[in-house]
């Protein structure tokens, strides 16, 4: 057990203090004052030295440390406002001192100091620390926390909250393990397996979550259902059945009238028909030739012959033809080569009468132009004179060898054309003859041909022609007709797919009822999964309620025998069956913050500070604020400071344990 | 063989697990719904249907929170409508139209209270078991043939109620409301004597009223009267 022992306790310019030593000889202290006369300030400056920290916690910037006039002003600065103690920590004395001044700096230039601020000195034991290592020192004597704890008999049930007043006593008893919780009840041993890895308090929170999820779904399911409901086709004035056989009449007579149809357009009929006059045709044919074939055959022979004669008669006629046009050509010929031979005789006699009529040229020389010789003339002259007659006789040969040629190509023509005329005189005997020939097989052809029976003329041949002519019309009928029959039918055909529509529609709803009645169960069986779900999820829930319940009893009576006065309430049983985590001090029944007067509120606070010390191993000066409250505190073991109101005390007197007195400086 | 558990029997809150091992049932929905929960251990789920005799608190209070949990509601129109009923879990039925729930057929048959359109049940199963279910009425009008469990409504006995009558403890008022709603002991006796118990293998006495019954004088007289087993509810 450590045990902290306030020795000393000085007090210098210090809310209002200007020099105050606390002196308790290592024993218990009684604090006499009236009200204003600095009690708490005592306790204020204890914590202060060690933590910086009035007793209600705050720091020097929110409690006024400096003492002020009736104002509020600070009445004097440049001050150093301080604490120093001795504690007997475990029987050794350490001394602390926190020293709190203004910092003033007198700035270059300047005639006068400014204020910078506060500075805080710390001293162990006479030296000067730093602050952090004062507070190191601080904090391996007593945790700050521990500290207010231990000193403050108000302090746990008056600072901390409740869920760090939940902590400390969960701390002190040892919390209870979820193994322990669930084997002290038989009715848990399903939630380890729930649990899985989570704590109870985090699975409550999923399945919360789900529960949320399911029960969002659970409600949607009806809506959807009713709009399923909704959303069904009337078929209270449908029979199935009897729609079905209606379905199945109306089909097998579509069937049949596409049946009919198919025939109609094959037609049948018609092709009968059609084949019929085919045949016909074929027999009026047979019948035609039948009768017409031998005449034709004497007509072909006769026809051949004519047209043998014909040609025999026209080649002739030809012949005529070309002999007269040659007998008429050579007589133009003939003609003109007389002519020729009279102009070439009557040119040869007047050739023949020129004679030579002397040499009329030129006697001079063509080169000299001198007189030629006169032989020389001569010889000139005769040379000319016979030069004249061979030119003469040469041309009377020649005109008369043309003349003679002309005379006798003219009578070659004559013989030629008298031998043509010979022979047109025998062609035209001949034609004669021909033409007789021509004509009469001529007659004869016609006679042939004017011979031949008319197949019109044959009954049986007419009965044909009679029959085809009705069969033809009542093909054309026929193919009219089918055109009608063709729509009649399809109209039929129409109708009744128009009335199986709406059959088939109505039969459709029957479908459409069914699909949403399977829906329906689809929904209503989800719903049931769900639910079965939520339920599932509501006992877990309720499962871990019942830990939590559970728990609750085992840690009431595990916390409540730590102490000896101090009851605690841990858990409120909500209205909904839940329960609420609280942490309320109750003192014989009644609850701390709840009606519990001043002095069950100290025992219960010492009741605490004891368990916790004895916990802790520790133990601290207790400051008992207004400690006239109390006729008897109970008994501890710390070091106990009590401030009394005591009004005629106006200043400060402490009584310490050996009534030793002091007073207020 | 039916097994019949019951989470409540009083003017508290009413309601019976009838279960034949295949189909379970519930009789009445008279609780809020999480101490029906727990009080089935959360098998809810488990329940095929739910039937209720009339509208009143003790007998419907969790009607709409068992419909959520999607178990189909049987019960009249007029409690259906008294108790503003709806959705596709309300299956509304009629007396003396049979109608089936899992193994169980079940017809139902008018009743005398003062209800909508209360009604009592008869439940037979495939196993041959027959069960009548009468609460909330001060007469019945049938008999019934072959019953094997009889579930019967036993409030008060009429010497009780005429004694805190004298003594000053129950109002004239209520003693008249009491002889026109449910069923007394002497009642019961009648309704027994009626029928031909003969294969009957249990009786209950349901919905005994808290001042002016006596369980165990109850009991005693019912198993004088038929010689057999008799549970009597005890909450």
């Amino acid at each position: 057990m450590k045990k902290i022992i306030l020795e000393r306790l000085t007090l210098r310019n210090f809310k209002g203090f200007r020099e105050f030593t606390l002196s308790t000889n290592g024993g218990n202290a009684d604090a006499f004052g009236d009200n204003g006369s600095g009690k708490t300030t005592l306790f204020d400056g204890f914590t202060w030295l060690l933590f910086g920290k009035d007793s209600a916690n705050r720091s020097e910037q929110k409690f006024e440390i400096k003492e002020l006039d009736s104002a509020g002003k600070v009445l004097r600065h440049k001050l150093e406002h301080e604490i120093e103690a001795d504690l007997l920590v475990n029987g050794r004395r350490r001394t602390f001192r926190r020293v709190y001044s203004e910092k003033w700096t007198k700035k270059r230039g300047s005639a006068t100091d400014s204020f910078e601020g506060h500075v805080t000195d710390y001293f162990i034991d006479g030296v000067p620390v730093k602050a952090g290592e004062y507070s190191a020192q601080v904090d391996s004597l007593i945790k700050e926390d521990l500290f207010r704890l231990l000193t403050s008999p108000s302090f746990f049930n008056d600072q901390l909250k409740k869920e760090e007043r939940r902590k400390v006593l969960l701390e002190i008893c040892g919390d209870i393990t979820d193994v322990e919780v669930i084997h002290s009840n038989p009715s848990l041993s399903r939630l380890p397996a729930i649990l899985g890895d989570r704590d109870v308090e985090s699975h409550r929170k999923v399945v919360a979550a789900r529960c949320k999820g399911i029960n969002e779904e659970i409600k949607d399911i009806p809506v959807r259902i009713s709009e399923a409901q909704r959303s069904q086709p009337d078929i209270a004035e449908l029979d199935k059945e009897l729609l079905q056989d209606d379905i199945d009449s109306i089909r097998s007579q579509i069937k049949t009238k596409e049946e009919e149809l198919l025939r109609i357009r094959n037609g049948g009929e018609s092709a009968v028909k059609e084949k019929r006059i085919r045949e016909i045709e074929g027999e009026l044919l047979a019948i035609q030739n039948r009768l017409q074939s031998a005449a034709l055959d004497k007509i072909a022979v006769k026809r051949n012959e004519v047209a043998e004669l014909q040609s025999d008669y026209d080649s002739m006629r030809r012949k005529v033809d070309d002999a007269n046009y040659r007998i008429q050509q050579n007589e133009r010929t003939i003609e003109s080569r007389n002519q020729e031979a009279d102009r070439l005789k009557n040119e040869w006699n007047s050739v023949n009468k020129q004679e030579f009529q002397g040499h009329e040229h030129d006697e001079n020389c063509p080169t000299c132009g001198r007189m030629l010789p006169a032989e020389q003339i001569q010889e000139a002259n005769d040379k000319a004179v016979a030069d004249f007659n061979r030119k003469k006789a040469m041309l009377l040969e020649k005109i008369s060898a043309e003349g003679k040629a002309a005379k006798d190509e003219a009578r070659r023509l004559e013989q030629d054309n008298s031998r043509l005329l010979d022979e047109i005189n025998q062609l035209s005997d001949k034609l004669a003859i021909v033409k007789t020939d021509l004509t009469a097989a001529e007659v004869e052809l016609t006679e042939l041909r004017s011979g031949i029976q008319d197949p019109r003329s044959d009954p049986e041949y007419q009965r044909l022609m009679t029959e085809k002519d009705v069969v033809q019309n009542e093909l054309t009928q026929l193919s009219a007709s089918a055109k009608d029959e063709i729509t009649r039918v399809q109209s039929d055909i129409y109708n009744l797919q128009a009335e199986l529509r709406s059959l088939d529609e109505n039969m459709a709803k029957f479908a459409q009822v069914l699909k949403t009645e399977q829906r329906i169960v689809e929904l209503e069986q989800q719903e049931r999964t769900l639910a079965a779900e939520y339920e599932r999820l509501q006992e877990e829930l309720f499962l871990t309620e019942e830990f939590t319940r559970s728990k609750v009893a085992l840690l009431d009576s595990k916390i409540n025998s730590k102490f000896k006065y101090a009851r605690f309430r841990l858990f409120e049983e909500q209205i909904n069956g839940g329960l609420k985590e609280v942490c309320d001090t109750l003192f014989n029944g009644v609850p701390y913050d709840g009606g519990l007067n001043r002095a069950a509120q100290y025992i219960v606070g010492l009741d605490i500070i004891n368990t916790l010390s004895e916990y802790y191993g520790f133990s601290a000066p207790i400051f008992i604020d207004n400690a006239e409250a109390v006729t008897k505190l109970i008994d501890t073991d710390a070091q106990v400071i009590r401030l009394v109101v005591s009004e005629q005390d106006k200043k400060l007197r402490v009584v310490t344990q050996n009534n030793s007195m002091q007073e207020a400086m | 063989m039916i097994d019949i558990a019951c989470l409540g029997s009083s003017s508290a809150g009413n309601a019976y697990r009838i279960s034949d091992g295949h189909t379970a049932i519930l009789l009445e929905a008279g609780f809020p719904f999480k101490s029906l929960q727990r009080a089935l251990n959360f098998r809810m789920s488990e329940i095929a249907g739910c039937l209720i005799s009339h509208e009143h608190g003790d007998h419907s209070k969790a009607a709409k929170d068992v419909m959520r949990a999607g178990i189909s509601i049987y019960t009249s129109q007029g409690t259906a409508d008294a108790l503003g009923l709806v959705g596709h879990r309300l299956k509304p039925i009629k007396a003396h139209q049979q109608f089936e729930i899992g193994t169980w057929t079940i017809k139902p048959f008018e009743i005398e209270h003062d209800a909508a359109e209360p009604l009592g049940f008869v439940l037979a199963n495939t196993a041959g078991d027959r069960l009548v279910f009468l609460t909330d009425t001060y007469y019945c009008r049938y008999r019934f043939a072959g019953l094997t469990h009889i579930m019967v409504e036993c409030n008060y006995s009429i010497d009780i109620v005429n004694q805190r009558v004298v003594a000053g403890q129950l109002h004239p008022a209520q003693k008249k409301r009491l002889l026109r709603s449910h069923f007394g002991l002497e009642h019961v006796k009648g309704f027994i004597r009626a029928n031909d118990i003969r294969a009957v293998q249990e009786i209950w006495l349901l919905h005994l009223s808290d001042g002016n019954s006596d369980a165990d004088r109850f009991k005693r007289e019912i198993q004088e009267t038929t010689g057999k087993m008799v549970y009597v509810t005890d909450r």
